[in-house]
């Protein structure tokens, strides 16, 4: 007797046998176990930088300073107020993908193709999660009148990164430091990749509290240009290797395996890491562990279809289809906690995602 | 400090270690340059990068001028 669960690499080892044959039960179960497991990984990536939420509005920033005022025995003194902050919103909107069959592909195909066609189907929702997680931390743009479609058509006030407009209240630095929020701008650029510039982007954030530690997040195309700056950077090592003795070394082993999701030195104070979801040319500096995150993932209020799951399994003789939704959005919450550095322009352009 | 200036400083370091056949002092010069003082200026150099980015936000989206509101930017704006 066979103890173990059923698992995608099952079906792609079944390769001589038709759905038919190997029977629906078996593949549908081995799918689903799949996805439960894919879920779960996703929403602990996705933690890493954007808090799951079922908030749609927030309150974000204000908290100026005010000034206590010397004052006699028959003083007085004037009263006075602070701006209590504005409105944040988070989007949502909902995400299908459908696979479809006909009855004979049932008799005739494999469970292996069956399986690859699934695979491709969750590899689609995967790139839709970073593609909205990059259109929320690299769009300069406030959406002011984006609409709560899928709940009750309220105009939520969807915010970038703190961008320099007019009426902006940030909320105040950890020394009592109020930064003006029509000039004060999280998306940095600079025509070259210089040291000096990557040092700002990772002062843009660590100004801004005490709590927490600064990331650096670059792409790997970048890479070799950010080691390339020894005067701030301490690479980790590979742990095959004997450093010298009169070197100065960062004491963390470089993962020499996964070379587009890694951590790989030390640039100023923040930790530097390769990851798949950043651009080329745009490197992010983000508050991991801070007062509040940089992002959040919104779903709906309740918890449905807050993971992806099939919705429909239409079923019309000859053909049978079925389609699988996620609803979702990613919004800034924590409007100081990241920065962005397009390191390739004078002027921060917004990057084209796809 | 310019670009040539970086490139030339230098720190001597002097270290001692004994051998360990003879029990003599053994010197080693290293002549690196001064990474310190470099990183220190670079971190100056962003500060005041920092302070040239300070103004209101101008963007370029979509090959358009616009502001943090996504609202087309004048040209006497900028």
């Amino acid at each position: 007797m066979a103890y173990g669960t059923l698992s995608i690499s099952d079906l792609q080892a079944v390769t001589n046998q038709s759905i038919a044959q190997f029977g629906e039960n078996d593949t549908f179960g081995a799918l689903q176990a799949n996805l439960d497991a894919y879920n779960g990984i996703v929403r602990e990536m996705v933690a890493e930088i954007a808090e799951p939420t079922t908030d749609r509005l927030r309150r974000y920033g204000g908290v100026s300073r005010m000034e206590m005022i010397p004052a006699d025995e028959y003083g007085r003194a004037n009263a006075q107020k602070v701006t209590a902050g504005q409105n944040i919103g988070f989007p949502m909107d909902n995400y299908q993908i459908a696979v479809q069959w006909t009855r004979k592909y049932f008799q005739m195909h494999t469970p292996a193709e069956l399986a690859a066609q699934y695979l491709a189907m969750r590899e689609a929702d995967s790139q839709r999660i970073l593609a909205e997680l990059q259109r929320a931390l690299y769009t300069p743009t406030n959406r002011l009148t984006y609409k709560d479609r899928f709940v009750d058509q309220v105009e939520l006030q969807v915010r970038a990164l703190a961008n320099a407009t007019a009426g902006d209240i940030l909320p105040v630095g950890p020394s009592g430091t109020s930064f003006d929020g029509a000039t004060h701008t999280h998306y940095l650029a600079s025509a070259t990749l210089t040291a000096a510039s990557l040092s700002a982007l990772i002062t843009t954030v660590r100004e801004h509290a005490v709590t927490g530690q600064v990331r650096l997040y670059i792409s790997a195309t970048n890479e070799a240009a950010v080691r390339a700056m020894t005067a701030n950077f301490t690479a980790y090592l590979d742990a095959r290797i004997v450093p010298a003795q009169n070197t100065q070394q960062a004491t963390a082993t470089l993962d020499v395996n996964d070379a587009t999701n890694r951590p790989i030195g030390i640039y100023d104070t923040a930790e530097v890491w390769v990851k798949p979801w950043v651009l080329a040319n745009y490197p992010v500096a983000i508050r991991i562990g801070g007062p509040t995150m940089p992002l959040v993932f919104r779903t709906r209020d309740g918890g449905a279809m807050a993971d992806l799951q099939m919705v429909s399994d239409w079923d019309q003789f000859p053909l049978r289809a079925q389609h699988f939704e996620r609803e979702f959005g990613i919004g800034v919450f924590g409007r100081v906690d990241a920065a962005v550095l397009q390191s390739n322009s004078g002027t921060y352009t917004a990057p084209v995602i796809a | 400090m310019s670009d040539a200036t970086k490139t030339t400083a230098t720190t001597t370091t002097t270290t001692k270690a004994t051998d360990a056949a003879s029990g003599q002092p053994i010197t080693v010069q290293i002549v690196q340059p001064d990474r310190a003082a470099e990183g220190a200026q670079n971190q100056l150099d962003g500060i005041a990068f920092l302070e040239a980015q300070e103004k209101p936000g101008v963007y370029v989206v979509n090959d358009q001028k616009v502001d943090g509101n996504g609202e087309p930017v004048k040209k006497s704006d900028g």
